[in-house]
């Protein structure tokens, strides 16, 4: 080992302090590295998914199937509404595929592998039907990328927490490595992550998925594997064979899975009445109106008016002038202006202009706006109706002199 | 490209050879070296006949309807599917070298190009340039940056429609490599890659360079492409053999430049002695202002390098007083340096390009390919430090019809002095060698960690021109990698390449955190080797010429915090540091001494630190530093004489160890300059060659012995008095500096009795064998005199 002794030299490194922990992990390893023929690895694969209650669906594979009742599920059988669902409104809910994987890392690049990817489609009775991908071993990713691309239409519409951001640029990053055609990545996809954050961000400490199960559903977990340690337990798996671990890496990302699911009747609870759930209604209203219910949006806004910051109600007022509530819009503006709001000063000047024709308090309203550009073309335009030229004096506030 | 469509500038009354005849006639003395060039015609090629019409156009729109010559060729080798390496002058149209093929290939077969520049600005300016390009051509080119500055939704954009794309090494490292597969469609058709400013990718960010490469060639090998390289650099003396070193592959060289460049005259300036004793001399900065001065009231265009940010303020200011004082004209001095906001940088290039700057001063930031048009004038503030360098900065003046002056003004340390007293080193000598390392073991490691993690490794695969099985294995080993069957797989929750800096050698950079303003910032990075030297608590640490004072050393934690100060001295570590040889790799045996050079041991007390008084060098005070000793394997070259020929030569130990010490500062200075080195990559030592002490120059100015213990040892009364000269390596496992040093070691020595001998000080100063104290002088043995002694001993005459 003449190379390592110079690198350590050279790193400055201590030759080797040879603690007993450190012998031990060092001979571990060179052991597994000795212990490689195919067929001792294939028994570890056969040992591991019995453990596990799976199979081996290919060297270096295993595939554990779950089914679960829908009672343990939750009622999912409407199409979703689009104000929060976005990719998965309107779609039959056979359609969905919830998706969620383990990693050997949070880094990211292509030095990261998923080698648990769990996927689950409800059944026509509310049932969940979950298929867990467990790769035992580096040879075996690229058949269970292979096995997963040929079970995966075209027609589903895939549901994840955070899937956006980590487990589907993962994935593509591992099919591309291994050269096999991302079926994933083109999918209609939900990630409901952001439609917690939109009703949650500023009410919840933080939007983990565990923190959405259990303020939105009280559900709490029972010895959770945390995900951080699933990195070290598939580790503990490749280089000792140790299963403990893993098998709970399993049930963790089985029960995220579930979650997902249940997570889908809950939303569409909060998103129709946000006030009764704790959500932000403000947040929750822009969105009913960005899906095109602007009827739902007011009446949302309208329910929770006493729990409404400025930028809301600016929102419901916006809203009201649309559908012609003029009367119950002018109400809001006059509240904002008279707390110094120049959007509403403006709306204001706007609507004396043009709906009351009462130039004088339009002038009025237009005088206490900010100075700039468009005060001041307003201003020349008032003039000009109230039968004078102050076309550059913008700076003059006074009334003219009828 | 400029110069090819540039118009003529209208006649003037003056021009540059009448401010240098004046300056002749004013200051004869000042003036030790002078170099002339005569205009040369440009040398012109038809446009390729294969040219595609869409650029033939595009060159059109831009005025461009022949080539120069050497950007023919350029066309012709890739042509032959060869690599090249472009080394012409400034102004030579490089850029168009480049273009043209890269260009011609997206258009024509949907190829890729990857461009690598230094830095940001230049890569703004490239895709300025592109961008003209495609709009005379209509050529529909996507060409985009990408750096650090890029949005995270444009980056997207840049990957699915980037047909060039232009980013930096750095980006290349940690950005693009070990997220290859979203780079899929730009890897695929990669064609070429272009790096620019070449001669910048040496020493240890060199061998970086080189091993980046090879994680990108890898990469484009796993998506089946294999691209050509297009390297351009400024003049150094092995551009061909740099080039191949960083690509590992034969590059073809072209250094005979077709364009047409005006007449040249260079005067190298030394401002004149104001104490002879000390060896003080006028300031450079005042001569600069001087000539500036000149050169603008003769109306002259001209531009002046200065080596820091603070340097250019104080010369736009003093340069401003004179000629901006009346607020209603428009301004004729301007100022150009990092750390201006963008928006502000284009304003000046563009008032540049447009003749109505009549002075601009400048950082390096100017000296890379920014299009400024064409001056008369450039003056540099101070050696650049390199060969190279000056020559690029030069290269900044000159037009084709007018003739162009430099002046370089040196100051006052021992760089400066040699170079401007020996003119012949300068004026004839042939450029530095860039040297480069890939093979570095520790930069090595480094790099095929993060090509593992980029890639898998199987067996028999091979990184740069080795088998790194061994490397991986002992990667496997530190728990990073698994390896199964034949492969060598990442396994650690990691991104590797975010823990290597492409310009240290060893891991755990220390970040210096500004606390001013009650805030944190972090304002710099030091590598672990530098940080005993320069983070010690109570050590002044400049950044951009700002100082700051190190308040508190976190070295565990690796952070030094830190506070702006007014302190009007600079403080300089006292470190102890003791080699022991190892093992010898060669000898020379002369006469009287050995030279030899091959591992050491090093290890390094930074015991204290010196307050220096800026402008007088005075001591002002000392500090206590409280750090744990520094281990380093190295390489070094070394020098050793024999007990009895000191004795015979010296009337004490005393005088022979001064001596040594002296021949050490001036042996470094030359080295430095030899090598085309930064002064912290080479280090200086004196002890007994077993690590039993070491001498460094005490509080008084005289050469005093340490051993590992506390307190001084006395020379007289050591049982054996052996000194050894050594110059280091100062980065773990070295990168290749002492073999380099030791096969010139002869002409070293001559060059640093030249430097001794050519000093205008007496007893010696900080141009020649370093600051002597004037107690020293007093007592009338002559430091200097001894290292001259040391040195012919050394040399054998």
């Amino acid at each position: 080992m003449e190379l390592r002794e110079r690198l350590q030299r050279l790193r400055g490194q201590a030759p080797v302090a040879r603690n007993s922990d450190d012998l031990a992990l060092r001979i571990e390893r060179l052991r597994l590295r000795r212990r490689r023929p195919q067929e001792a690895a294939e028994r570890d694969d056969r040992l591991l998914a019995r453990a596990l209650g799976g199979q081996v669906t290919a060297p270096g594979v295993v595939l554990l199937r779950h089914r679960l009742r829908s009672g343990d599920v939750g009622q999912c059988r409407a199409p979703l509404s689009p104000s929060w669902a976005g990719a998965a409104a309107g779609v039959d809910p056979g359609r969905l595929l919830f998706i969620d994987t383990e990693t050997t890392g949070l880094a990211g690049g292509s030095g990261t592998l998923v080698f648990l990817l769990g996927l689950a489609r409800l059944m026509a009775d509310g049932g969940l039907e979950l298929c867990q991908y467990l790769v035992t071993r580096f040879s075996g990713e690229r058949s269970m990328l292979q096995q997963v691309a040929g079970r995966i239409g075209p027609e589903r519409v895939l549901v994840s927490y955070n899937g956006k951001g980590f487990d589907l640029p993962f994935l593509s990053a591992r099919f591309r490595l291994n050269r096999v055609a991302d079926p994933l990545s083109g999918l209609p996809h939900l990630d409901l992550l952001h439609p917690v954050r939109r009703a949650f961000g500023s009410a919840w400490p933080d939007c983990r998925l565990q923190t959405a199960e259990q303020r939105l559903l009280g559900f709490r977990r029972r010895d959770d594997l945390p995900g951080a340690e699933a990195p070290g337990a598939w580790l503990d798996w490749l280089r000792r064979g140790e299963t403990a671990r893993l098998a709970r890496t399993c049930a963790h990302n089985r029960d995220d899975i579930v979650a997902l699911a249940r997570l889908l009747p809950g939303l569409e609870r909060v998103y129709r009445d946000p006030l009764a759930n704790g959500a932000d209604p403000a947040a929750v209203a822009a969105a009913v109106e960005r899906a095109g219910e602007r009827e739902r949006a007011v009446e949302l806004l309208q329910r929770s008016r006493d729990h409404l910051g400025q930028d809301a109600l600016r929102q419901l007022a916006r809203l009201l002038r649309r559908q012609g509530r003029l009367r119950q819009a002018v109400a809001i503006w006059q509240r904002l202006a008279a707390q110094g709001d120049a959007g509403a000063g403006e709306e204001l000047a706007k609507y004396h202009e043009h709906v009351t024709g009462d130039l004088r308090a339009a002038w009025e309203q237009t005088r206490r706006l900010p100075p700039g550009p468009d005060r001041e073309r307003r201003q020349n335009r008032l003039g000009r109706k109230l039968g004078r030229r102050p076309a550059d004096d913008a700076g003059d506030t006074t009334l003219p002199l009828l | 490209m400029n110069a090819q469509t540039q118009q003529a500038h209208p006649p003037q009354a003056q021009d540059a050879d009448d401010l240098a005849r004046l300056l002749k006639r004013l200051h004869p003395e000042r003036i030790t070296g002078e170099m002339h060039q005569p205009a040369r015609a440009g040398e012109y090629l038809p446009l390729p006949d294969g040219l595609d019409p869409r650029l033939r156009r595009a060159l059109a729109g831009r005025g461009i309807r022949r080539l120069y010559r050497h950007q023919h060729e350029v066309w012709e080798r890739i042509g032959r599917d060869q690599d090249v390496v472009i080394v012409t002058p400034t102004a030579s149209g490089k850029t168009l070298c480049y273009n043209l093929p890269v260009l011609q290939s997206v258009l024509q077969r949907e190829a890729t190009a990857l461009y690598l520049f230094p830095t940001k600005a230049l890569s703004q300016d490239q895709v300025t340039e592109l961008t003209e390009l495609n709009r005379c051509g209509g050529l529909g080119v996507g060409a985009f940056t990408f750096d650090g500055d890029t949005p995270g939704d444009a980056r997207r954009a840049v990957r699915s429609r980037g047909d060039i794309v232009v980013s930096n090494p750095d980006m290349l490292h940690q950005g693009i490599l070990p997220h290859h597969t979203k780079w899929a469609r730009f890897l695929e058709s990669l064609r070429f890659v272009v790096i620019d400013e070449m001669h910048g990718y040496r020493g240890v960010f060199g061998s970086h360079m080189a091993n980046l490469l090879r994680r990108l060639l890898r990469i484009c090998a796993f998506y089946g492409s294999e691209p050509r390289f297009i390297l351009t650099s400024a003049t150094i003396a092995n551009p061909g053999e740099l080039a191949g070193r960083l690509t590992g592959r034969p590059v073809q060289l072209i250094d005979r430049s077709g364009a047409p460049s005006g007449e040249k005259r260079l005067l190298l300036w030394n401002p004149p002695v104001v104490n002879a004793d000390l060896g003080i001399r006028a300031s450079a900065r005042s001569q600069t202002v001087r000539i500036a001065r000149r050169a603008t009231a003769l109306g002259l265009k001209s531009i002046v390098f200065a080596r820091s940010r603070l340097q250019v303020e104080v010369l736009t200011r003093y340069l401003k007083d004179r000629f901006d004082r009346d607020p209603r004209r428009p301004p004729r001095v301007a100022a150009y340096r990092g750390g201006y906001l963008p928006r502000e940088r284009r304003a000046v290039e563009g008032r540049l390009r447009q003749g109505q700057i009549d002075c601009v001063v400048t950082t390096s930031a100017l000296e890379l390919g920014v299009d400024i048009g064409s001056l008369d004038v450039c003056l540099l503030n101070g050696y650049p430090g390199t060969v190279a360098a000056t020559w690029q900065r030069l290269g900044r003046a000159g037009r084709r019809d007018r003739p162009a002056l430099g002046v370089l003004v040196a100051g006052s340390d021992a760089l400066d002095q040699y170079m401007v007293r020996n003119p012949e080193f300068f004026l004839g000598a042939p450029p530095e060698s860039a040297r480069i390392d890939p093979d570095q073991l520790l930069i090595l490691l480094d790099h095929v960690r993060c090509a593992a993690f980029e890639l898998p490794f199987h067996r028999g695969e091979r990184f740069g021109s080795g088998d790194p099985a061994a490397l991986l294995d002992y990667l496997v080993e530190e728990g990073v990698l698994h390896r199964e069957g034949e492969r060598w797989h990442w396994v650690a929750d990691s991104y590797p390449a975010n823990s290597v800096s492409l310009r240290s050698v060893a891991e755990g950079n220390f970040v210096v955190i500004d606390i001013s303003d009650g805030g944190k910032r972090v304002i710099a990075e030091v590598d672990y080797s530098a940080a005993p030297m320069t983070l010690y608590e109570g050590a002044i640490y400049m950044v951009q010429s700002s100082p700051y004072q190190v308040e508190r050393l976190d070295w565990a934690g690796r952070k030094a915090f830190v506070r702006s100060t007014r302190a009007d001295y600079y403080t300089d570590a006292i470190d102890y540091t003791r080699l022991k040889i190892l093992e010898r790799f060669e000898r020379q045996e002369g006469p009287d001494a050995v030279a030899a050079h091959g591992e050491v041991h090093l290890v390094r007390r930074v015991a204290g630190y010196k307050k220096i008084r800026y402008y007088s060098h005075e001591n002002v005070g000392f500090g206590r530093i409280d750090l744990p000793d520094q281990e380093m394997h190295t390489s070094a070259l070394w020098w050793q004489l024999p007990a009895q020929r000191l004795e015979a030569a010296f009337p004490s130990r005393q005088q022979a160890l001064d001596g040594f010490l002296g021949a050490a500062f001036a042996l470094h200075q030359v080295a430095v300059l030899r090598l085309m080195t930064e002064p912290a990559d080479l280090g200086r030592a004196v002890g007994d060659g077993e690590g039993t002490w070491s001498a460094v120059v005490g509080a008084d100015g005289r050469g005093t012995l340490h051993s590992a213990g506390p307190g001084e040892l006395d020379p007289a009364l050591q049982r054996r008095f052996a000194p050894t000269l050594f110059l280091y390596d100062n980065c773990p496992g070295g990168i290749g500096l002492a073999p380099a040093l030791y096969e010139r070691q002869r002409q070293l020595l001559e060059d640093a009795g030249a430097l001794i001998d050519g000093c205008g000080c007496r007893f010696g100063c900080p141009a020649c064998v370093g600051p002597i104290l004037a107690a020293d002088e007093q007592r009338g043995h002559s430091a200097r005199k001894a290292a001259r002694r040391i040195l012919e001993l050394m040399h054998g005459a």
